[in-house]
């Protein structure tokens, strides 16, 4: 058993909850926490760098598309880690509806459009999913056991 | 020169370098672009990418790096990037910058790098070479 594994193992199940308000820069605080919380469970240096990334891309795409722009409007992220895993859940107010297909990465053109090519490269699962409520969320999830991606 | 939050420019010879702030994002990409320009303006045949002071490049950051790349390399210009965590080397991969660009470990690494028989005549003035390493 690996020092990763009895740091997870050793910790219970445990939630955090972030309101951001929708203004690029405050993903820096979403991005510090999950950092924070993975840290804390024992994940690689590496793969913190890989959560920061994808964090970061998916509060931005909820600032700019969820909630175009809308700086009033708020992005709620959820950090839940369990024995083995984190999961990150970032919401918006659905203003923008998530695409159902991922769109083809750096479209229209090589400088935009990579935010979620990064996110689905680098997180061992990703979920994109319309609440009840009309906003969008992506569920992103990082295993212990997990290699460092792309 | 850079004022800590905006992308600065330098130009020693033949090389042109771009220093990048902390955070590289969407806010940089004006105060990026009139750097490239005048490091355009200027002619020089290398362009070093200095990241040593980034800890943080978004997708917007990165694209931002995209733009200034194809037009340098659509000009002729060699480019040259450092300072990158091993991390954002990982990132530049993924979306084919490293296709375009050179990515070394510091100015130094870059700077032997042209001293080499295939860069010293990028660095004297051949605006239209393209070393093997960029390649």
């Amino acid at each position: 058993m690996t020092g990763s594994e009895l740091r997870a193992t050793a910790q219970p199940p445990a939630t955090v909850e972030i309101k951001l308000p929708g203004a690029p820069g405050f993903e820096r605080v979403a991005r510090s926490a999950a950092a924070a919380v993975a840290e804390q469970m024992g994940f690689s240096p590496d793969r913190v760098e890989d959560l920061k990334t994808a964090v970061s891309e998916a509060c931005l795409n909820a600032m700019e598309h969820g909630n175009r722009g809308d700086r009033e409007a708020q992005i709620h992220v959820l950090l839940r880690a369990e024995f083995s895993r984190l999961a990150v859940m970032v919401s918006d107010e659905g203003y923008q509806k998530m695409p159902e297909t991922l769109p083809e990465p750096g479209q229209p053109d090589r400088t935009r459009g990579w935010g979620l090519f990064f996110i689905t490269q680098l997180m061992d699962e990703v979920q994109l999913q319309r609440l009840p409520d009309g906003g969008n969320q992506i569920v992103m999830t990082i295993h212990l056991s997990g290699a460092p991606r792309g | 020169m850079t004022k800590g939050t905006e992308v600065g420019y330098r130009i020693e010879g033949r090389i042109g370098y771009i220093d990048f702030p902390r955070d590289v994002t969407a806010q940089v990409r004006e105060s990026a672009y009139q750097a490239y320009n005048e490091l355009a303006r200027a002619r020089v045949a290398v362009v070093g990418m200095s990241f040593t002071a980034s800890d943080y490049l978004n997708s917007a950051g990165i694209g931002l790096v995209i733009s200034l790349v194809e037009d340098a390399s659509m000009a002729g210009r060699q480019v040259y990037g450092f300072g990158l965590s091993g991390h954002y080397r990982k990132l530049f991969g993924m979306v084919g910058l490293t296709e375009q660009m050179t990515l070394v470990a510091d100015n130094a690494a870059m700077l032997a790098r042209l001293g080499s028989p295939d860069g010293a005549d990028a660095a004297s003035g051949a605006a239209g070479d393209v070393s093997e390493a960029s390649r």
